[in-house]
């Protein structure tokens, strides 16, 4: 039980258990993010920008009214977009399709199982027959 | 006179973009409200991404860039309160009842429940919906575009 | 509290704990496991921590738990503790599950980190674990944002498909 022996682990050991917090602030932090992005796709920037939508609605319904008919058009009713950079609004849209083709094939997974089951169980009775 | 004009104008540009409108009016109604949070990519958002670097794939991804080149538009809605997810179901059902939304599939997967739905005209994909009930929340995403079925098919493979 | 409040707040004390464990265990793995142990729990009720006063009196109340579980399981003594009814124990048992759950999520996304394309995991890391923004993350690895956010949503995806944390 020397000294010497609990001395060589003392200095490693803050930074040993630094590291180890680092790891479980990451991984719950993806945790909470896969949880909200199974829920969603909306951000903080969205949030915030309901506000000004609301505004600009507003506006927008009394340029109608009072009317120069060349607004009407293309933009009539266009929501605002919620991303300025492309390179945001690109991830975004993979990030929705990822979401759809991870359904898309789970659903074919899944009909792909029921079949194989099916197929089973029709082999099954041609066997007992 | 002024007053039959404007009207007049606005049954005119509401035939014209009924399509993008559909969505657009769901999405404008409900995007301010309280626990809905929701993300739009605009016509002009999607040309602009044409001229972004071109992005690296992986050798086992599917490449999704192809499809996204092919839309027009994206509204994505995802609510949290049930009152307000309850009135989007209803709005959703009506709307689909119709001929012109045809159901891709559909699953149920514990208390989550999934519909996709397409509109097609021949072999190009119009509209590609995603909806998505639980019991207090409500998921939509929209697309619209001119998508061939076949890189819709690109999506099952992944 | 956040990471790097936690951090000053409990580091410090880090070498005292081992030295208790240390008594109590005679064992400098087992010591290092129960300082960990601690930790662990420490930082999954890290919310209701905030007044803590003494924070060396309760790291030592909870670190001696841990001990005294550990010398239970190595000697199978059933004999009754008399500590062990206690109030203090009802939560130390519930801390004791969230801490074996953080341990197994911290392994379970580690192994799928492992798993991922080399480029991902790297961007990935920096995102989640050094919590550099997306524009430093372009500067580091000379990625364009766009690439960037990309791979940060494929990594993402692969691991929500092949992680399970509960």
């Amino acid at each position: 039980m020397g000294n010497n022996t609990s001395a060589e682990h003392k200095t490693g050991l803050a930074e040993e258990l630094s590291g180890l917090i680092d790891r479980l602030d990451a991984t719950e932090r993806f945790a909470a993010e896969l949880d909200r992005s199974g829920k969603g796709h909306g951000n903080d920037a969205t949030r915030r920008r309901r506000i000004a939508v609301r505004l600009i609605s507003a506006a927008a319904c009394l340029a109608v009214i009072v009317g120069t008919g060349i607004a009407l058009h293309s933009s009539y009713g266009a929501p605002k977009d919620t991303y300025t950079d492309p390179a945001m609004a690109y991830a975004e849209a993979e990030k929705a399709l990822m979401t759809i083709s991870e359904k898309m094939s789970g659903c074919a997974d899944r009909t792909a199982e029921a079949q194989n089951t099916v197929r089973r169980q029709l082999e099954t009775i041609r066997e007992i027959f | 006179m002024k007053k039959l004009m404007i009207s007049a104008l606005l049954l005119i540009s509401a035939a014209i973009s009924v399509q993008a409108q559909d969505w657009s009016d769901i999405y404008s109604r409900y995007s301010g409200k309280e626990g809905v949070s929701s993300v739009y990519i605009s016509p002009a958002m999607f040309k602009l991404m044409q001229k972004l670097p071109e992005v690296q794939v992986e050798a086992e991804e599917v490449d999704l860039t192809g499809i996204i080149r092919t839309f027009n538009g994206m509204y994505i809605l995802d609510i949290e309160d049930a009152e307000t997810a309850g009135k989007l179901s209803g709005e959703i059902r009506e709307k689909f009842d119709g001929k012109k939304y045809e159901l891709l599939m559909e699953a149920k997967d514990g208390p989550e429940e999934m519909k996709i739905f397409i509109v097609s005209k021949g072999d190009i994909v119009t509209d590609l919906i995603m909806f998505t009930t639980e019991k207090t929340s409500a998921s939509l995403i929209a697309i619209t575009g001119e998508i061939p079925y076949s890189e819709l098919q690109k999506l099952i493979a992944e | 509290m956040d990471k790097n409040e936690f951090k000053e707040r409990w580091l410090p004390h880090a070498d005292d704990f081992y030295l208790a464990a240390f008594r109590i265990l005679k064992s400098v793995p087992d010591a290092k496991d129960a300082v960990q142990d601690l930790y662990i729990r420490l930082w999954c009720s890290r919310d209701r921590l905030d007044n803590i006063g003494n924070c060396t009196a309760y790291g030592m109340t909870v670190l001696k738990n841990i001990c005294i579980d550990r010398l239970r399981k190595l000697h199978k003594n059933r004999a009754p503790d008399l500590n062990s009814d206690k109030p203090g124990e009802m939560q130390t048992d519930e801390t004791a599950e969230k801490a074996i759950v953080a341990k197994e999520r911290i392994r379970e996304l580690e192994a799928g980190i492992g798993k991922l394309p080399d480029n991902q995991r790297k961007v990935f890391i920096m995102r989640f674990y050094r919590q550099m923004s997306y524009d430093e993350i372009a500067a580091a690895t000379g990625f364009s944002g766009i690439n960037v956010r990309v791979m940060i949503n494929r990594a993402r995806a692969f691991l929500k498909k092949s992680v399970r944390l509960y």
